[in-house]
């Protein structure tokens, strides 16, 4: 049915010797062309068709079968082997404070963006690790197998160049360091992003900066014309926490929301060149944190469960003073030891070990109370009345002479709220620049609490430890210095930097879980190494030395279980193969 | 050897059965095909072969090619190519799928009778119907809103006419859809700032004016020779050569007469 079936073979063989999965569409042009110019029957141009569409088929992608509304997809993950060496100084000795440990960790991560019709894209992730700020699964007992959780899932839609709106849990949109957010953390809940300079509002090129192509981060471009400018807008309203509105507890009965805005302005000099600066503010509704999945959750348990106040038992010492006088006036007086209790609400706090044993404290203490004394005439201290003779008072006089208090329980008084007292702001950068061929930058991060007061006093419960807040408490900053990056086989790159987090600074449900084990007040170093042997894999050797800001911080939360800042010193040592795919 | 009278009874059933069976032929696939090309034929065909029978049904043309892999059809209607996974699922249960093009369905733009517009690119016609150009004086028409008239989502010509005319593009949100060919003919005949796509067959009724596009008008001459962009073939899908009264009936489709019938019907024969 050929016009010649050498020609048919021949055009087919052709074609099918072009046709892998990449071409075998794409030459369907050439066959059209070849139906218009007449070298082929539409007949025998289908069966081309048929032949090649089933050579694809053959293929990988051939199989796959896609919605129609799905325009691209993309699978991509990485697999991270690491060996962790931790070694820690707490500041209360206890056998419970493991001062060293190591371990064999892995970490599996699976992404699929996916871009729809009608400026629509999603995404999905899949990661080892239930906490939110970390997903290394450590391999333990025995051969056990490991759950998977969804790191992952939202919803975007970008109706025009410079404005996106992702709704779900994603990966973080901010422009920031670990020293606030820790990079395994993808926040959820809504984020719009509005790209100034994608308005055409002139002065700089559109095509940098913003939101990647499927909309999930926001990351720094390319520099495409000098000089140029970027401002971009980030806002994002997170469900931090959700709690069952019918509780009786009023922090317990509202859930927790976090709202995010950042504006993120860069500044290029040159192609190699730019600043970036980018101001932000944080705060968070109030209500108690429960169930958070953390490497170290700050959850304060112990206001959440008892959600009492303490009581404390005052025990004065009085006497019961009788007077009796004689027919005659002559008064005799007996004093009886006694004493009175009384309970009050009280905001004593737990000792350093977290238990409240009783305290004593004993104030104008006079000798003989062993036993009763019988006073007559003027020994008594009272004048011969006979007015009042054949008379009889009793009388309970309180001496003062000691108290003792004591609590009646072990937990800490409840607090006003775990997260109202966060208002943070926030201000990283970075100038990035090229020294020879290496991409570098020097950055840095800031973050103040404006509520660094109440935090440390309400829901660390240190207002009456071992010192006062100060200012430095709400602060926490970072510097460091970045050569080189890895992004293909054979580059390196260097990373150092120094941070000092105050105890009252940041949250620590979302600073960084491995510098310091991500505890608060602390300051140290931070260096790591990175190596691209091959394509796929980077190599990394990460050293982290810390030591804490203040030493004796002891008491309230800082070293009372969810502690928060536990240790004098804690050094980690990370050594990781990536493998990506 | 005396045969066993149970046997024998058994092979008569048999082979009356093969026999009826052999002229049974079974087709399902695409509405475009099966409304009323395919049935056409078939009455055709019988008046030729009158032991044949048909079953014929017109689901859409994904299910004519899965019921082609699963063996209940001896053919497949079909309005497009086969996709890679339908060759995939039919390679891993021994069908080879074979196209034959049948004919070829033509759409041409229409617009009102009083529009002064002479022609359209292929261009213009994908900023009109994504909704890009709005008014007809940015392609040379009087200045008025474009009233866009298109299939309803669930019609095969709704995304078939995206891939042809829209680089897959979404249809502008202000576009009407409506139920079929004979709808948006009507409207457009009514609306001076209408416009729409109809089938070859459609392109007759009163009030319309066909528009050229880059100054080719649809015919059956301008599809035959590819130069109108606005066709595509549809198609019988065989497990390899077809056999049997399948052989017979895609035989008789490409046939003089079958061919007639499809341009009766509004299709351009391939032939």
């Amino acid at each position: 049915m050929f016009k010649t079936p050498i020609l048919k073979l021949a055009v087919a063989a052709t074609l099918l010797t072009a046709a892998t999965a990449a071409h075998a569409q794409d030459s369907g042009a050439l066959v059209d062309k070849l139906v218009k110019k007449g070298v082929l029957t539409d007949q025998e141009a289908e069966e081309v068709r048929a032949d090649m569409m089933r050579d694809f088929s053959q293929t990988s992608a051939g199989k796959l079968n896609l919605t129609s509304s799905v325009t691209e997809l993309k699978i991509y993950g990485d697999f991270r082997f690491r060996y962790q060496y931790d070694d820690r100084e707490a500041q209360i000795a206890s056998p419970n404070n493991v001062s060293q440990r190591s371990r064999w960790r892995f970490r599996l991560r699976l992404n699929a963006d996916i871009q729809l019709t009608e400026n629509f894209f999603a995404g999905v992730g899949l990661e080892t690790g239930i906490s939110a700020d970390s997903g290394n699964q450590t391999y333990d007992n025995g051969f056990d197998d490991y759950n998977i959780y969804i790191s992952k899932a939202y919803l975007g839609w970008k109706p025009t160049e410079w404005f996106t709106v992702v709704l779900g849990k994603q990966k973080n949109p901010f422009y920031t360091t670990d020293l606030v957010w820790d990079p395994d953390i993808n926040p959820q809940g809504a984020v719009e992003t509005i790209a100034f300079h994608k308005m055409n509002l002139g002065g700089g090129g559109a095509s940098a900066g913003g939101y990647s192509k499927d909309g999930t981060a926001y990351a720094s471009s390319e520099v495409v014309s000098v000089p140029n400018w970027e401002l971009t807008l980030v806002a994002g309203q997170f469900i931090f926490d959700d709690n069952n509105e019918f509780n009786s507890v009023s922090t317990l009965g509202t859930d927790a929301y976090m709202f995010v805005q950042q504006l993120i302005g860069t500044y290029k000099f040159n192609s190699n060149t730019s600043v970036t600066v980018a101001p932000g503010f944080m705060t968070y509704t109030a209500a108690a944190l429960t169930g958070l999945q953390n490497e170290n959750p700050f959850t304060d348990v112990g206001a959440i469960n008892s959600g009492t106040t303490a009581v404390a038992t005052t025990t004065t010492d009085a006497f019961i003073e009788q007077v009796t006088y004689s027919a005659a006036g002559v008064p005799t007086l007996v004093r009886t030891p006694t004493t009175i209790t009384t309970a009050t609400a009280t905001t004593l706090r737990p000792n350093a070990t977290g238990t409240s044993q009783p305290q004593t404290v004993t104030t104008n203490q006079v000798a003989n109370r062993s036993g009763q004394q019988t006073l007559v005439g003027a020994a008594s201290g009272l004048a011969t009345d006979p007015s009042r003779a054949g008379t009889q008072t009793t009388t309970t006089v309180q001496t003062a002479s000691s108290t003792t208090i004591t609590t009646n329980n072990t937990t800490l008084p409840a607090s006003t709220g775990n997260t109202n007292q966060q208002h943070i702001i926030t201000a990283p950068g970075d100038i990035s620049f090229k020294i020879g061929s290496l991409k570098s930058k020097f950055y840095w991060d800031f973050a103040y609490n404006l509520s660094g007061e109440d935090r440390y006093n309400e829901v660390y419960q240190l207002g009456s430890s071992a010192r006062e807040y100060d200012d430095r408490d709400a602060l926490a900053w970072l510097v460091g210095f970045q050569v080189g990056e890895t992004k293909k086989k054979g580059d390196w790159a260097v990373y150092l930097n120094y941070r000092e987090t105050g105890i009252a600074s940041v949250d620590p449900n979302l600073n960084d879980s491995d510098f310091a084990l991500g505890e608060l007040n602390t300051r140290g170093f931070k260096l790591s190494l990175a190596w691209q042997p091959f394509e796929s894999v980077v190599l990394n050797l990460t050293g982290m030395t810390a030591w804490n800001i203040e030493k004796n911080l002891i008491g309230g939360r800082a070293t009372n279980s969810p502690a928060i800042a536990q240790d004098n010193a804690a050094n980690v040592i990370q050594v990781d193969v990536n493998v990506k795919f | 050897m005396k045969l066993h009278p149970l046997l024998t009874t058994a092979a008569v059933f048999t082979l009356a059965v093969s026999q009826l069976h052999a002229g049974r032929l079974v087709i399902k696939g695409s509405d475009t095909l099966g409304a009323k090309l395919v049935p056409q034929l078939a009455e055709a065909y019988k008046a030729q072969s009158p032991g044949t029978s048909f079953e014929i049904a017109a689901e859409g043309s994904t299910t004519g090619i899965a019921a082609l892999i699963d063996g209940t059809a001896q053919i497949g209607m079909s309005s497009r190519r086969a996709k890679a996974t339908e060759m995939s699922a039919a390679g891993a249960k021994g069908i080879a799928m074979k196209p034959t093009v049948v004919a070829f369905d033509a759409m041409g733009v229409i617009v009102n009778a009083n529009n002064p517009i002479t022609g359209l690119t292929k261009k213009q016609v994908e900023q009109i119907f994504t909704g890009d150009i709005t008014d007809w004086s940015a392609v040379g028409g009087k200045p008025g809103k474009i009233s866009i008239y298109t299939r309803n989502t669930s019609s095969g010509t709704y995304s078939d006419w995206k891939e042809l005319a829209m680089k897959k593009r979404d249809y502008a949100p202000s576009s009407q859809k409506m139920a079929g060919h004979e709808q948006i003919a009507a409207e457009v005949g009514k609306n001076p700032a209408g416009i729409g796509y109809v089938g070859l067959a459609y392109m007759k009724a009163g009030g319309l004016k066909i528009v050229p596009i880059d100054g080719v008008a649809p015919s059956a001459a301008t599809v035959k020779n590819k130069s109108f962009p606005y066709a595509r073939p549809t198609f019988y899908y065989t497990n390899g050569d077809p056999s049997g009264e399948a052989k017979g009936f895609v035989d008789f489709t490409l046939s003089q007469k079958g061919q007639a019938i499809c341009s009766q019907v509004g299709f351009v024969p391939v032939k």
